[in-house]
């Protein structure tokens, strides 16, 4: 017999000195005086742990149980548990797995040593307000088994029953399977149930109406990687079975009441509870409802993570087919693995790359990192099927190789697939490789074959799908590019429902060689392809209705701050790096302020300048381009001997977008016109007094010897009038019309 | 769930409309829709079709879109066992129950398919296609223009037939078929159940169903196939989406069994390394064919 603690705590949430990785405290037999010292001194130290998981196992069982029981519990009866526990051991089914998920109960060592006796795996979370579905959602992913049973600590099953769940689950795997609970009448409680004579039982016991699920709920653990969980925004208790039934039927998945007479479940008889019925407890449970009235999405807990091993199915499968690419592979990998929804894995195939093209991505050392190599190239679409094949996620995540995935991707995707929607897409930004100029396409609000036939369709990169739906439709292997193209098409003609997430999801990258040469032929030609085939299947006046109903597909309107966020992924080299300064009060002009500007754009460094308010103008902020933190640092010592700094900030721009005067009015929403550019002469300082008067914010960048370039933002009428009065006199030769 | 049948106005294009209700999960489509006309669709057929397009999704309550009868209720909500489905809509005034005399054998490009034509000999070649545009109706052959193949119930030889099963029967009358000819070989215990039930509903609406090859030893079928390269065409027609036949697992399986026919120890080890390949790649086998695998087939030689 073997004992093992495992201790879990994160330390970031009491530290800002290290990072965000839990510590993992193993002991193995320790005793109870063990385990009382470790949790005291964590108390000490102020360590709150997180979980507590204790099991009892037989060396050398390594097979998987046919069911993982999982009991939610806090604070709990602990007759009433031992009674519930002995119902499963005495089970028909040999073999169970009884994990006892402790959601911060007073009475731990108790409930502990409980598990101990009757051979349960013990999880113990530090909480402070009860959660069933937390309570629950630990458990399941400590669970070995793929089927899990879910109940409480006040139900009984009687002997057949998990035979019967687990024969149910065999027949009907996307099912969740409940039975119909019969509540105990009072003097049946724990202390009467010594042993269970089920007859007996069913003759006094009274059928509970089919209001919630009743106490149980089987499933398999691929659903619960679906659903993501429980719903952890539902404390207390009250709606979660419902909400993550509702939420599995949504997903493809029947409700499955069991009519089977030898599966019954009893309700052992208690007090009622005082829990859900102080006023704030009340005001949970409504909310509980709400959430289960109102939220038609499928996937919750976006920002927690479920999956404790590689051996179990991950929600999300990110799937990327490479040739030839090392580099931009690598950039598209690191920004996979920085998503905000960490309940995936990655899978590269490498369609036979040459040999010293091949993908380096060992030194990631991330095991949800998979790397499958073909030895000769069979193309794009073959690989990605391949890739397709290999995933075990619910859900595909469609990357290309050289694209980059903004950070919360997976979050928005997941987060929007609602209803009966197989999958979600997202607006895309491209991104020039050279210059780094930004292309905003927010993409068309439907998905639909009438779109797909008139180029409103969305970018593949940028689809999220369930596996189910790719394990139907292939990409045509005949074709030697786009097949991306084709395969939309048909989703599109198959009538699955995506849906557009409502945000920006990927930066896609643009370079040079992409608007010409062979690939570029084929994929023009299979699109052709794939339209003539679409339109030689309907007649001409369906074609122009098809045609109308493209055009009434919206563009979505996603917020220009995405933009400006997502700028910040960009590759370090189409980046520039940016130092804020604020002053507590504008620097006096003859303090030496205009020699320093002088300077810095002598060293070719762009400069906005932020004017106060008011009749005197003077410079409130500056904003300058510096090459690393040494001169950042510099730079801030130099200002500092001007004026007093009172607010210090550190930012990136997109390198093709450096001014940020302009970026900000368009952020700001007063980006009512195109800004203007002009080239001005050295005379700095009275040209900085002269727009303080007048304007909110300049640009200015050295453009030849003793010339600049004035950016201003966009100006109502009359003031713009006023402002190229007063600049006339420093302008050198006319308007710049372009910003680059 | 309630379903529709919807012709559209061309009368081109059949859509299946279905309302989940309470207990029943969401389809992976909005609707169900086959390219083709159908003149002559009994009532019956109807209801068995769409209970089998929907067999993974129902539970609770059936409503057909026009009913049934009662010679097809009993075996309809059977169907659907171990859930205890309540079906709507049974009338039990007596009715017609069409006829046909053809055989049909239900496509699905696999290696048995080409032993199972060669021992049945059917009058037409019954299949499904997501990628053609139109379907192709002729004497000998129907390829019909369908996003019912999504509404698989799972896995395993006989799941993936069930959405061409449900179409089949929505053309049997049109089609004068009397009898399908499923290529199926081996059945999970899951399967094994649900073939019975599937004959039974079948039969109850004077459609006999075959399936010559089930149980019997992989091995038996070498003799029913011809060589891989006679049958090349035969996967490239079966398999839109694949550039060559040495991606299909199923050409591989004909290389196998032919290998161990000819005795050819080379092209044996060649056969079975290919197919163990397929099997990591993430391919589905069924455990006889697993098993194949495993061993190399060496053993049984």
């Amino acid at each position: 017999m073997r004992r093992q603690v495992i201790v879990e705590w994160n330390l970031s949430l009491h530290t800002r000195n290290f990072n965000s990785q839990p510590w993992i405290l193993q002991l193995t037999r320790p005793s109870q005086r063990e385990l009382s010292t470790v949790r005291n001194r964590f108390d000490r130290q102020g360590c709150r742990p997180n979980r507590m998981d204790i099991s009892s196992k037989f060396s050398g069982s390594a097979s998987e149980p046919p069911l993982s029981v999982v009991i939610g519990i806090r604070n709990w009866g602990l007759d009433r548990l031992k009674v519930a526990l002995r119902s499963h051991l005495e089970s028909d089914t040999p073999d169970l797995e009884i994990i006892i998920s402790d959601y911060g109960s007073a009475n731990c060592d108790d409930v502990s040593k409980i598990a101990q006796k009757f051979g349960c795996k013990y999880i113990y979370s530090r909480a402070d307000v009860w959660s069933r579905s937390s309570a629950l959602n630990a458990g399941i992913a400590e669970a070995s088994s793929n089927n899990i049973l879910t109940t409480d600590a006040d139900i009984i099953f009687s002997p057949k029953s998990h035979d019967v769940l687990i024969h149910n689950l065999q027949r009907m795997p996307d099912s969740v399977q409940i039975i119909q609970c019969r509540d105990l009448p009072e003097g049946f409680g724990s202390e009467s149930l010594s042993h269970f004579d089920w007859n007996h039982l069913f003759k006094v016991s009274a059928i509970r109406p089919r209001w919630g699920m009743g106490g149980s709920a089987t499933f398999r653990k691929a659903l619960f990687s679906r659903l993501h969980g429980f719903d952890e925004r539902m404390t207390v208790w009250g709606g979660e079975d419902n909400d993550f039934v509702q939420r599995a039927r949504r997903s493809g998945a029947i409700l499955n009441w069991v009519e089977n007479p030898e599966a019954q479940i009893y309700h052992i008889w208690h007090p009622p509870d005082s829990r859900g019925a102080s006023p704030a407890e009340a005001k949970i449970v409504e909310n509980n409802k709400k959430l289960l009235d109102q939220d038609f999405t499928v996937v919750r807990n976006l920002s927690r993570s479920f999956r404790r091993s590689r051996s179990s199915d991950p929600t999300a499968s990110i799937v990327i087919a490479t040739r030839n690419r090392p580099e931009l592979l690598r950039e598209c990998v690191r920004s996979c693995l920085e998503q905000t929804f960490q309940d995936f894995e990655i899978i590269v195939v490498d369609d036979g790359s040459n040999e010293a093209l091949r993908p380096r991505l060992d030194d990631f050392g991330d095991e949800r990192l998979r790397v499958i190599r073909l030895e000769e190239s069979r193309g794009i679409a073959y690989a990605r099927n391949h890739a397709n094949r290999l995933a075990r996620g619910e859900y595909i995540a469609i990357q290309d190789d050289e694209d980059l995935m903004l950070p919360q991707r997976l979050e928005h995707q997941l987060g929007a697939i609602a209803h009966d929607f197989a999958g979600t897409y997202g607006g895309w930004i491209a991104f020039d490789d050279q210059s780094g100029a930004l292309t905003p396409n927010p993409g068309w609000k439907a998905f639909d074959l009438p779109s797909m036939m008139f180029g409103r369709g969305p970018a593949h990169g940028g689809i999220l799908i369930r596996r189910r739906t790719l394990d139907h439709y292939r990409y045509n292997e005949t074709f030697q590019a786009n097949s991306s193209f084709d395969l939309l098409n048909r989703i599109a003609r198959g009538s699955v429902r995506l849906a557009h997430c409502g945000h920006y999801v990927i930066l896609r990258r643009l370079r040079p060689y992409d608007h010409a040469g062979p690939d570029n032929l084929a994929q023009k030609s299979t699109s052709t392809i794939s339209k003539a085939m679409a339109r030689a299947a309907v007649s001409a006046d369906l074609e122009q209705q098809y045609r109308k109903a493209a055009r009434a597909n919206p563009k979505i309107q996603i917020a220009f701050s995405e933009v400006m966020d997502a700028s910040q992924h960009l590759p370090r080299h189409l980046l520039s790096q940016r130092v804020q300064l604020e002053f507590r009060s504008p620097p006096p002009a003859d303090g030496g302020i205009m020699d320093v500007l002088r300077s810095m754009l002598a060293d070719r460094r762009p400069i906005n300048i932020k004017f106060s308010k008011g009749p005197q103008g003077g410079v409130k902020t500056i904003t300058v381009a510096c090459d690393s933190n040494k001169d950042c640092n510099q730079i801030i010592s130099t200002f500092s001997e001007i004026g007093e700094i009172q607010h210090v900030s550190n930012f990136v721009l997109p390198r093709a977008h450096s001014d940020l005067s302009r970026i900000e009015a368009y952020f700001e929403g007063t980006d009512a016109g195109e800004g203007e550019y002009f080239r001005v002469g050295d005379d700095i300082e009275g040209l900085i007094r002269t727009l303080g008067k007048h304007c909110s914010r300049c640009f200015l960048a050295a453009t030849g010897k003793a010339e600049y370039r004035l950016g201003l933002p966009p100006l109502e009428a009359p003031v713009r009038a006023l402002v190229h009065a007063k600049i006339s006199r420093f302008l050198t030769s006319g308007r710049h019309m372009s910003e680059a | 769930m309630q379903t529709e049948t919807v012709f559209d106005p061309s009368e081109r294009i059949i859509t299946i409309k279905y309302s989940p209700e309470r207990y029943d999960a969401f389809p992976p489509a909005a609707n169900a829709w086959m390219d083709g006309r159908i003149t002559d669709l009994n009532r019956d057929r109807e209801a068995a079709a769409h209970a089998l397009l929907l067999l993974a999704f129902v539970s609770g309550r059936f409503c057909p879109s026009r009913g049934c009868g009662a010679d097809v209720a009993g075996s309809l909500r059977d169907l659907f066992s171990p859930r205890n489905v309540l079906l709507e809509g049974v009338d039990l005034s007596p009715a017609r129950i069409p006829s046909g005399i053809r055989t049909a054998i239900l496509g699905d490009g696999s290696y048995r398919m080409a032993a199972t034509v060669r021992v049945t000999r059917p009058d037409v070649v019954f299949k499904l296609s997501e990628s053609a545009q139109t379907t192709l109706a002729g004497p000998r052959n129907m390829t019909i223009s369908s996003n019912f193949g999504l509404f698989s119930p799972g896995k395993g030889q006989l799941n993936a037939l069930i959405p061409t099963i449900a179409a089949a029967l929505l053309f049997s009358e049109d089609a004068g078929l009397g009898r399908l000819v499923l290529p199926v070989n081996d059945l999970d215990q899951g399967e094994v159940e649900l073939i019975k039930r599937l004959t039974a509903l079948l039969a109850a609406v004077n459609i006999a169903v075959d399936a010559p090859l089930l149980g019997k030893e992989l091995h038996t079928l070498s003799d029913l196939l011809l060589d891989p390269a006679s049958l090349e065409l035969f996967f490239a027609e079966g398999h839109e989406y694949s550039n060559t036949p040495d991606d299909l697992p199923d050409f591989w399986f004909v290389r196998l069994l032919w290998a161990r026919r000819t005795g050819s120890s080379e092209d044996l080890d060649e056969a079975a390394a290919r197919l163990r390949s397929f099997s990591e790649a993430g391919h589905f086998f069924s455990p006889r064919e697993q098993d194949m695998i495993r061993s190399g087939a060496r053993t049984h030689m």
